[in-house]
């Protein structure tokens, strides 16, 4: 029975565990373990693309570096190559964070348009069934947020952690139907749900399931809104940074360092495609990070979305857009000093500046947020779980949570997650 | 369509313990599967074993199968009547309680009709297809022949050690295990951070140089705008805030680069969530 597209797959089991199997076990399409998508051709054309991208972003910060040194202490730094030196520092820093966000990017929009519905499942199964698991996940969290169902939180927590202990339960039948699926204790589920009698009704009483199922997928105006704005936020961003760049670029390199010519046309030619190229790349591979930032800036100023540690979490928010301002404005400023020279009129000069600053804004905002959550996260959860108060607890829950979340939306297979539902919705 | 003739091919798999362990089963299921085990070895007399020979309409056959059934729910469209041979013997190889190297017997009640003995085996050479009985006969034969299994002609019973048995590992599609499965993988601590220095040392490095010149830009682009001067209270406090918010991610940063290449840890699509 070959059932399944061997092609996308990657036992589970060697990601998580980060260990890789041998390549029998990764591509036996009989096994029954959990798979998540194995990297396309495509995908790794495009993850390589993603070094030079990130170089020339690292690029750019370098050169704002060594225009905003120039410009500080032209007599003692521009003699010196410290300057450049200092700039490579910039430039790696802003380069290594901006490469980890595009691989992350790269993930959601291959298993978008690529992976989902490649197998025997259909596409549009699969996709609802990942809305409908991921929109229960929500549920959950939002049910554990809720100070009245602390004692449900503190039960799922403890059987989490109890069906976790359990080293092995194949072959123990007893065992194994009693078994209880921890990922499913993280979902929310329909208390009541037709169940099948006799095997030829349960097609019937599957499609019947499904269909309630997919009420808890709700059409929201703000996730709608906030994709329109996404669109429009990547799409100034990279039209603004494509007319800068050159600019930038010519000013470096005009300035004689380098020895090069910038007002030949061939090189401003080159310019003019380096930074096409950049930010085409860019505007693909930055929508899934600047919707996820406008959500996070979202939740930093509402009182609903977080589980745990509320305060904590929404200080380290505001901290993230404190130091994301800070350093936009080194590029604003070089921005404005690159289009102060342009012919062009006060209100094109903005109508580029302002993209642009809200783009750089954007990214900047992204590292220091991942940065606060991830190292808030990873010390509040360290330690021996068993011991965990409430709100550890909570804070453990949301991290598993969010980690189920990441790898049903587009890291298991679609078998993955036919399986994962029809468990889930089983009782399991 | 062949296989529709093949009506009454009732198997049932379980293991008994030699050392008296009763069989493990859920309490509503395992009570059933007992009864079940428990009439063929009663099955000494002339109506069952009448029923045995010809299964069609008998309380077992049903039982049986809709046991199996039950067993297998989790199976798409499976039909045991008319199930692919292989199918049925893979689900009976991977039946969950059976264990390899444990010394169980796994018995198989099979209709009279069948002919498990090897004086009836049929000749299958030379034929263009085969139908289900058929095969199943054949791969029974060949266990009797290995002599690894003992057959009960008079009942249709064949047993053999269940560590004889190959169990197809990966053909077992049974949802309960892939959930197991998925939990384990899913809930395993992540792995022990970067224990080698060498990315320590090189983020930490990294990390004390890289607010320098982001300060120098930052302060410098401030101080154009606002217009207050470098070397204040002002700057200097600046250059702390910054100082002490960049480091921490630039070294967290370069140390999960380094030691992604040196320990070969795959840190980033575990973190970023």
């Amino acid at each position: 029975m070959k059932l399944f597209n061997k092609k996308y797959r990657v036992p589970v089991e060697g990601v998580i565990g980060g260990v890789i199997k041998s390549e029998d076990e990764i591509h036996n399409p009989e096994r029954s373990t959990p798979h998540i998508f194995k990297k396309s051709k495509a995908h790794k054309a495009a993850q390589i693309a993603l070094i030079p991208s990130s170089a020339l972003n690292a690029l750019l910060y370098s050169m704002i570096t060594i225009l905003t040194y120039q410009d500080f202490d032209k007599d003692e730094l521009n003699d010196f190559l410290l300057s450049y030196i200092l700039a490579g520092f910039v430039g790696l820093h802003y380069g290594e964070n901006y490469y980890n966000f595009g691989s992350e990017s790269l993930w959601d929009l291959f298993s978008h348009y690529s992976y989902i519905g490649k197998g025997q499942v259909s596409e549009e199964d699969s996709r609802e069934k990942r809305k409908i698991i991921i929109e229960r996940i929500r549920q959950f969290q939002k049910k554990i947020a809720d100070p009245r169902y602390s004692a449900y939180a503190k039960r799922v927590y403890e059987l989490i952690l109890e069906q976790k202990a359990k080293k092995n339960v194949q072959g123990d039948q007893e065992a194994e139907e009693h078994y209880i699926s921890a990922i499913s204790l993280l979902m929310m589920k329909d208390k009541v749900r037709v169940e099948a009698d006799e095997e030829e009704m349960r097609s019937e009483t599957g499609a019947v399931n499904f269909k309630q199922d997919l009420d808890v997928i709700k059409v929201s105006l703000k996730e709608d809104f906030l994709d329109t704005l996404t669109a429009c936020i990547v799409g100034a961003g990279a039209l603004a940074d494509t007319e800068i760049y050159p600019l930038h670029t010519s000013t470096i390199l005009s300035g004689g360092t380098l020895g090069l010519d910038a007002s030949t046309s061939a090189e401003a030619a080159s310019f003019w495609s380096v930074a096409l190229l950049d930010t085409s790349f860019r505007g693909i591979i930055e929508f899934k990070l600047h919707q996820n930032n406008l959500k996070n800036w979202l939740k930093t100023f509402s009182v609903r979305h977080f589980v745990d540690f509320q305060w904590l979490r929404k200080g380290f928010g505001g901290l993230a857009t404190i130091n994301a301002a800070l350093h936009t404005l080194p590029k604003l400023f070089q921005g404005w000093s690159a289009l102060e020279s342009s012919t062009s009129s006060l209100i094109v000069k903005l109508g580029l500046l302002v993209p642009s600053t809200i783009n750089t804004f954007s990214l900047n905002q992204a590292i220091f947020e991942e940065h606060y959550n991830e190292g808030f996260r990873d010390l509040v959860t360290l330690g021996k779980k068993e011991n965990f108060g409430p709100r550890r607890q909570m804070a453990q829950l949301k991290k598993w949570s969010d980690k189920a979340m990441l790898f049903i939306g587009s890291r298991f297979d679609d078998e993955t997650i036919g399986k994962l539902y029809s468990g889930v919705h089983q009782g399991m | 369509m062949l296989l529709k003739s093949l009506f009454s091919l009732l198997i049932l798999v379980n293991f008994f313990c030699f050392y008296g362990a009763p069989a493990i089963a859920m309490e509503a299921e395992g009570q059933e599967e007992e009864e079940l085990l428990k009439r063929p070895k009663r099955s000494k007399g002339k109506a069952e074993e009448e029923s045995l020979q010809n299964p069609a309409g008998n309380e077992i056959a049903q039982e049986i199968r809709q046991k199996l059934r039950k067993r297998f729910r989790n199976i798409k469209n499976l039909k045991i009547e008319e199930c692919d041979p292989q199918i049925i013997k893979s689900l009976l190889l991977g039946y969950p309680r059976l264990q390899k190297g444990e010394p169980n017997l796994v018995f198989l009640i099979l209709p009279n009709s069948l002919g498990v003995t090897p004086e009836e085996r049929p000749k299958a050479h030379g034929r263009k297809e085969k139908n289900a009985q058929q095969l199943i006969q054949e791969e029974l034969h060949r266990l009797l022949e290995d002599g690894r299994g003992m057959v009960n002609e008079e009942t249709g019973l064949l047993s053999f050690p269940v560590q004889e048995i190959h169990k197809p590992d990966e053909g077992w599609d049974s949802i309960p295990r892939f959930i197991f499965r998925l939990d384990e993988s899913f809930f395993k601590e992540e792995p022990e951070t970067c224990k080698n220095i060498t990315p320590k040392v090189i983020a930490g490095a990294f990390g004390c140089v890289a607010p320098l010149p982001i300060c120098g830009i930052i302060l410098y682009s401030i101080g154009n705008v606002f217009g207050f001067p470098s070397g204040g209270w002002l700057s200097d406090t600046l250059s702390v805030w910054i100082t002490v918010n960049v480091a921490p991610v630039s070294v967290r940063q370069l140390w999960k680069r380094v030691g992604t290449i040196i320990d070969k840890e795959n840190f980033f699509l575990l973190k970023r969530i």
